[in-house]
C-alpha cells in the first residue's frame, strides 16, 4: 500500500518537474549547434545569422518574398548616377534602452568595412564614405552597385550603440529578441524585447534555442514535446515526422545550390567534353531521390528558383541525362578510362550520399571512381583553398542578390575553386552591377546559360527547407536567406 | 550431467566461430547481389525470398554486403585488438615486474594515450596515411593497449608478490621465465575477458572511424558502418539494424564462448573433475 | 613511500607536458587551420589573413607555444575561438557535467555488476548464469547509440515518463545515466565472474571452505578480495575515459559535457580550447590513477610501493 502510494508520488513528482517545459508564451527550438559569435564584424556562421536575425537589425532587412524592406531606416533615396543613397532613420531604441543616433549607424558601418576589424569587409567594400547629416546617413559609394541594399541585410551590416563593448557574447541590437543567457552547447534564451520600434509584441515572451547535434534526438524531443519546431529538419529522419499526430512539415526553397564541383583547370578536365559527359552521365533524378527524398528542385543553373526575378528556367534542354551521349564524349576525348577522385565532405551526410550514387553512376559509364571522404578541415584546406581536387560536391548558399552567388565563377574570385574562366562571363558579371531592372536581368540570364554550357560544375539541386513543428505553432515564415523569423510566429 | 553442458556450450562456441569464419570466406566468393550496386527503386524493401536480409537506403542489398563485410569487421577487430593485447601485456608485463621508474614510465605513456582525444589521433593518422585498413587497425590497436596495459600491470603487482612466484626466484628463475612460466598463466582470465570486451568495441569503433572520414572508405561496407548508415531509418526498417547488430552480437558471443571454456575449464582441472 | 611520491610527482608533470605538447602539435599538423574554418566557403584572402595575424597564427610556431604554456600555467587560458567564451567559463561548466555523469555511471555499472557478477560466478552452469551471461554479451555488442534513442523513445516519447534529453534537474540524467552504465555494467560483471571464478580455484580458497569457515566469510572476506582486482582496473579505465565525455551520449541526449567541446574544438582547431580541455583531463586521470593505486595498495596487501 504504502509502497505504491510511494511509487504514484515519485510519478507525479517526475511529472511535475518536466511538465515545466510546457508552460505558455515559451517556445523551444532546435538547432544542430552553437552560434560562432554575436559580433557582427566576427560572425560567418549560417548558424548565427538564424539566431541573430531576431537580435539585430540593420538600416535594411530581408524579405520572405527575398525583397528588402525598411528596418531602422523608415525610407531612403538614391541619387540619379546611383552612388549616393540617404537613409533616413526612424525613432527606435536599442535593448539596452538608449536610442538609435546618427553616430551608432556611422560607427557600426564604418567598422563593418573596414578590412583590419570585419572578416567580410571585403563584401563593403562599394563605399566610399559614410556621413552622419541630422537624422539621416549619406552612403557614397565608388560606383553604382545594383546589390548594394541587398548587402545590408546581412548580418555584418547590424546597427549597434557605438559604446557597446564586447558584443560576441553580449549582443546590443533593435531586433524584436534579446539575448538573455547563453549556456554553449545548452542553449540560448531569448526574451521579447518590448521596445521595438515597430510598436508590435510579438507572441512568445521567450524563445529557447536548444542545441542538438543528433537529428535522431531533435525528432524524438520534438514528439515527447520538449520542443516545438525545427527549423531545418534533415531529410534523412523527414518519414519519422510524416503522418505523425500533432506534427507538421512545412517545406519551402532553401536557397541552396548543391553542385559538384569540377576542378576545371586540371587535366583531363580542362576538356569540356570530358565535363559534358560527366554532366550527361548524371541521372540527377535518381539521386534527388536517393540523397533528398524528392524533397528538393533539379537544377540547371547556378541559382535556385528562390532568386525569383533572375532564375533562368529555360536551361533544362542543355545537359539532359544522356548516358549513350556521355560515352561518346569520353571517347572523342580519349578518356573512355578515365579514373578520378571524387571528394566528398564527411560533415554532410547529405552530400555524402549524393557523392555515392553519383559515383555508382559514373561508373557505369566506364569510369573508375575512388571515393574520399574528409573532415571539414581537410575540404576547406585542401579542395577549397589549394583547389588540389578532381572532383568534389558540395552545396553554395544563396543570398539575396544574384550578384553575391556569381561573382563566385569570375577568374579571379578568390572563392572561384573551380579555377573556371570565361572572359564573356567576367565581362557580364561587371556589367550586371551598373545595369537596372530588365537589362540586369537579361545580363544574369546570359551569364547563367555560360554556367550552364561551359560547365565550371554540375548543379543538381535547391533541396528543401523542412520546418517541422508542433501543430499549434502558426506563422512560420520562410525566408530565401538562413534565418528563423521568431517574431512573426504564434500559438 | 554437469561435464554434458559444458560440452555443450563449448561446442556452441565452436559452432559459432566456425560458422562466422566460413562466412567470411563465403563472402570472399561469392554474395548473392552486388554488394554495392545501388538501385534507389528497391530501397527499403523488407526481408523476401529475392534479398533474404531485405534492401538497404540505396536499394543494395544487405545480406551481400553483410557476407562482404565481414572480411573487413572481422579482421579489423581481430587484427586490432591481438595487436594490442600483445604490446600491452608486454608493456604491462614490464611494467607490473620491473617496477619502480619502469612502472611509472610506462603508466604515465599509457595516461597520456588515454587522455589524448581519439579524433586527434584518427585525424593525425588520416592526415598522414592514406585511409584504408591498416590506418583503421593500427588506430584502434593503439586505443586497446592501455586497457590491456593496466589490467596486466595491476594483476603482476598482486601476483609477483605469491609464494610459487617467490620460491621460483629462490630457485634461480630468471626474470623471462618467471614472467613467462609463472605469471602469465594466471594473468588468463582477466585477459580473456578484456579480449572478449576489446573485440565488440573494436568492431563498433571501426565505424565511428569511417564517419570522420578515417576509416574504411565507401562503397565498401563494414557491420559497424551499416550499423551506423542505419541510424536515422530504424523505424522505417528495422532490418537495417537487425542484421548488422545480430551478426556483431553473434560474433562477440562466439568469442565469449570460446573464452568462457577456458575459465570454466581451469575450475573444473581446480576441482579434480 | 617518499620516494615513491616523488617519483609519482616527476611522473606527473612530464605526462602533462608530453600529452600538452602533443595536442600542441597534432592541432598544428591537421589540415585545415582555425582560420579557414572561421570563414568558410566565404572566406576572402584578405580575411583569411587578417583573421591569422588577429590569431596569430602567422607567428612562428615554437614562441607561439612557450607564450601559450607560460599564460596557461599563470592561469590566462585565452578565449576558445569557436565559442568566443573564454575558456574558463567553458571548461567550468562541461568538467562538472560530465565529471558527475562519469561518477554516476561507473557507480550504477560496478552496483549492478556486484551481484550479477557474484551470481554468474557462484552458479556458472545454472539457466539464470547463462541468460545473464548471454545478456551481458549482448550488452557490449549494442552501439550506445541505439541503447539512447531506444529508451528516449520508451521513456520520453511513449510513457512520457522522463524528460527525453537535456540537462534540467537531476532527472534529466537518469537516461544518460542508464545508457552510459548498461554496457559498462555488462564489462564489470564479466570481469568480477572470471576473477571469483579463478579466485574460488585457488587453494587458499579450498582450504578454507575445507576448513569449514563459513560461506559468507570465504566469499566476501578471501574470494572477492582477490577477485576485485580486475573490475577495479577496468572501472578505472572506464572511468577515465567517461572522463574525456562522452560523444555519443552527450549528442543523443543534448548534453553541454566535455566531449561536445572538445569535438568541437578539434573540428573548428580550436587550440586554447583543445590544450586545456586535454591538459585537464590528463591532470584528473593522473590524480584518479594516484588515488586508484593507493587504494590498490590498501586492497591487496601484497602489492607494495618501493
Amino acid at each position: 500500500m504504502w509502497k505504491r502510494m510511494g511509487l504514484q508520488l515519485i510519478i507525479a513528482l517526475l511529472l511535475l518537474t518536466w511538465g515545466g517545459f510546457a508552460s505558455a508564451q515559451v517556445l523551444n527550438v532546435a538547432i544542430p549547434q552553437d552560434p560562432d559569435s554575436f559580433d557582427p564584424t566576427r560572425t560567418v556562421a549560417a548558424a548565427t545569422s538564424e539566431v541573430a536575425f531576431n537580435i539585430y537589425e540593420g538600416l535594411v532587412k530581408a524579405t520572405p518574398e527575398g525583397g528588402v524592406a525598411p528596418a531602422l531606416a523608415s525610407h531612403w533615396t538614391v541619387d540619379q548616377g546611383g552612388t549616393l543613397y540617404t537613409f533616413y532613420l526612424r525613432e527606435a531604441y536599442f535593448h539596452d534602452g538608449s536610442p538609435v543616433t546618427v553616430e551608432d549607424v556611422v560607427h557600426s558601418l564604418n567598422r563593418a568595412r573596414d578590412p583590419e576589424l570585419a572578416v567580410r569587409a571585403g563584401e563593403l567594400a562599394v563605399i566610399k564614405e559614410i556621413t552622419a547629416l541630422e537624422n539621416a546617413v549619406q552612403i557614397e559609394l565608388h560606383e553604382p552597385h545594383g546589390a548594394f541594399l541587398y548587402l545590408l541585410t546581412e548580418v555584418y551590416a547590424s546597427i549597434y550603440p557605438k559604446g557597446a563593448g564586447d558584443l560576441s557574447r553580449k549582443p546590443i541590437g533593435t531586433g524584436p529578441y534579446y539575448l538573455a543567457d547563453w549556456g554553449p552547447n545548452q542553449r540560448l534564451e531569448l526574451r521579447r524585447f518590448e521596445h521595438h520600434w515597430s510598436g508590435q509584441r510579438p507572441y512568445f515572451a521567450q524563445v529557447n534555442f536548444l542545441i542538438m547535434p543528433d537529428e535522431n534526438s531533435m525528432v524524438l524531443n520534438l514528439k515527447a514535446g520538449r520542443i516545438q519546431l525545427i527549423p531545418r529538419l534533415e531529410v534523412s529522419v523527414l518519414h519519422q515526422v510524416e503522418n505523425s499526430p500533432g506534427i507538421k512539415v512545412l517545406a519551402s526553397p532553401m536557397n541552396l545550390v548543391q553542385l559538384f564541383a569540377i576542378n576545371n583547370a586540371r587535366p583531363p578536365f580542362d576538356d569540356l567534353r570530358v565535363r559534358r559527359a560527366l554532366a550527361l552521365g548524371l541521372n540527377r533524378e535518381e539521386i534527388l531521390l536517393g540523397a533528398a527524398w524528392g524533397n528538393g528542385f533539379l537544377l540547371d543553373s547556378a541559382l535556385s528558383p528562390a532568386m525569383a526575378g533572375f532564375y533562368h528556367d529555360g536551361l533544362g534542354e542543355i545537359n539532359p541525362y544522356d548516358p549513350q551521349r556521355a560515352k561518346e564524349l569520353l571517347r572523342e576525348a580519349g578518356q573512355e578510362n578515365l579514373r578520378f577522385t571524387l571528394t566528398l565532405p564527411a560533415n554532410y551526410p547529405f552530400h555524402v550520399q549524393a557523392g555515392e550514387i553519383a559515383a555508382q553512376q559514373w561508373q557505369a559509364l566506364g569510369l573508375e571512381v575512388d571515393l574520399e571522404i574528409v573532415e571539414w578541415g581537410t575540404w576547406l584546406e585542401r579542395v577549397y583553398t589549394q583547389r588540389d581536387y578532381d572532383v568534389s560536391i558540395i552545396g553554395l548558399a544563396g543570398r539575396l542578390d544574384p550578384h553575391a552567388i556569381l561573382v563566385r565563377y569570375t577568374t579571379d574570385s578568390s572563392r572561384n575553386f573551380f579555377n573556371f574562366s570565361n572572359a564573356r562571363y567576367d565581362e557580364l558579371i561587371e556589367l550586371g552591377l551598373r545595369a537596372e531592372g530588365e537589362e540586369r536581368r537579361a545580363i544574369y540570364l546570359e551569364a547563367q546559360e555560360i554556367l550552364a554550357r561551359e560547365l565550371p560544375g554540375i548543379f543538381i539541386m535547391d533541396p528543401q527547407q523542412l520546418a517541422a513543428m508542433r501543430e499549434e505553432v502558426q506563422g512560420w515564415r520562410s525566408y530565401p536567406v538562413y534565418v528563423v523569423d521568431l517574431a512573426s510566429l504564434y500559438q | 550431467m554437469k561435464v554434458k553442458t559444458t560440452m555443450n556450450s563449448r561446442s556452441w562456441g565452436r559452432i559459432l566461430v566456425g560458422f562466422m569464419l566460413a562466412f567470411t570466406i563465403l563472402g570472399w566468393v561469392y554474395t548473392p547481389h552486388d554488394p554495392n550496386q545501388i538501385s534507389i527503386a528497391k530501397r527499403f524493401q523488407p526481408p523476401s525470398g529475392e534479398h533474404p536480409l531485405g534492401t538497404d537506403h540505396f536499394g543494395r542489398d544487405v545480406l551481400s554486403r553483410i557476407l562482404w563485410g565481414a572480411r573487413i569487421s572481422l579482421a579489423v577487430g581481430v587484427a586490432a585488438v591481438c595487436l594490442g593485447a600483445a604490446a600491452g601485456v608486454a608493456l604491462g608485463l614490464a611494467a607490473g615486474f620491473f617496477g619502480g621508474w619502469w612502472d611509472e614510465l610506462l603508466m604515465r605513456l599509457s595516461t597520456s594515450l588515454q587522455a589524448l582525444p581519439s579524433i586527434l589521433l584518427a585525424l593525425l593518422f588520416a592526415a598522414i596515411w592514406s585511409p584504408g585498413v591498416p590506418v583503421v587497425v593500427w588506430g584502434i590497436a593503439l586505443g586497446n593497449i592501455p586497457s590491456f596495459l593496466r589490467v596486466t600491470r595491476n594483476q603482476v603487482l598482486s601476483i609477483k608478490q605469491r609464494p610459487y612466484v617467490e620460491a621460483a626466484r629462490a630457485l634461480g628463475a630468471g626474470d623471462l621465465r618467471i614472467m613467462l612460466r609463472h605469471i602469465l598463466p594466471n594473468l588468463r582470465g582477466a585477459l580473456l575477458v578484456q579480449l572478449s570486451v576489446s573485440l565488440a568495441g573494436a568492431i563498433l569503433a571501426e565505424a565511428s572511424l569511417s564517419y570522420l572520414g578515417v576509416g574504411i572508405q565507401p562503397p565498401d561496407p563494414s557491420w559497424g558502418r551499416m550499423l551506423r548508415e542505419a541510424q536515422p531509418y530504424g523505424s522505417l526498417a528495422p532490418w537495417l539494424v537487425l542484421a548488422p547488430g545480430l551478426f556483431i552480437a553473434l560474433a562477440v558471443i562466439g568469442f565469449n564462448l570460446l573464452g568462457d571454456n577456458w575459465i570454466l575449464g581451469r575450475e573444473r582441472v581446480a576441482k579434480g573433475e | 613511500m617518499k620516494r615513491y611520491l616523488w617519483r609519482r610527482a616527476g611522473g606527473f608533470l612530464l605526462t602533462a607536458l608530453l600529452v600538452n605538447f602533443a595536442t600542441f602539435f597534432i592541432l598544428q599538423v591537421l589540415p585545415g587551420d582555425p582560420a579557414l574554418l572561421m570563414l568558410g566557403t566565404e572566406g576572402s584572402p584578405e580575411a583569411y589573413a587578417a583573421l591569422r595575424r588577429e590569431l596569430s597564427l602567422d607567428k612562428p610556431v615554437l614562441p607561439r607555444y612557450g607564450q601559450w604554456l607560460l599564460r596557461f600555467i599563470g592561469g590566462q587560458w585565452g578565449n576558445s575561438w569557436r565559442y568566443s567564451l573564454p575558456v574558463r567559463e567553458l571548461v567550468s561548466r562541461a568538467f562538472p557535467l560530465s565529471l558527475g555523469l562519469a561518477l554516476l555511471a561507473v557507480g550504477a555499472a560496478a552496483g549492478a555488476a556486484l551481484p550479477v557478477g557474484l551470481y554468474m560466478a557462484l552458479r556458472p552452469r545454472s539457466f539464470g548464469s547463462r541468460l545473464l551471461s548471454l545478456g551481458t554479451q549482448l550488452g557490449l555488442g549494442l552501439p550506445q547509440f541505439w541503447v539512447g534513442i531506444l529508451l528516449i523513445q520508451l521513456f520520453a516519447v511513449q510513457l512520457r515518463l522522463l524528460p527525453p534529453g537535456g540537462a534540467e534537474g537531476w532527472v534529466s540524467f537518469l537516461l544518460p545515466t542508464l545508457t552510459l552504465a548498461l554496457p559498462r555494467m555488462a564489462v564489470l560483471s564479466r570481469f568480477l565472474r572470471a576473477g571469483m571464478l579463478e579466485a574460488l580455484a585457488e587453494d587458499y580458497v579450498r582450504t578454507a571452505r575445507a576448513k569449514g569457515l563459513p560461506q559468507g566469510s570465504v566469499l566476501f572476506k578471501h574470494a572477492l578480495r582477490n577477485a576485485a582486482l580486475g573490475p577495479l582496473t577496468a572501472a578505472g579505465v572506464q572511468f577515465a575515459q567517461l572522463l574525456a565525455g562522452t560523444i555519443v551520449v552527450e549528442q543523443v541526449f543534448g548534453l553541454p559535457g566535455v566531449g561536445q567541446l572538445l569535438l568541437n574544438g578539434v573540428f573548428q582547431r580550436d587550440l586554447p580550447l583543445v590544450q586545456a580541455v586535454v591538459t585537464l583531463v590528463v591532470l584528473l586521470i593522473l590524480l584518479f590513477d594516484l588515488a586508484f593505486d593507493l587504494c590498490l595498495g590498501l586492497l591487496d596487501p601484497r602489492i607494495r610501493y618501493e
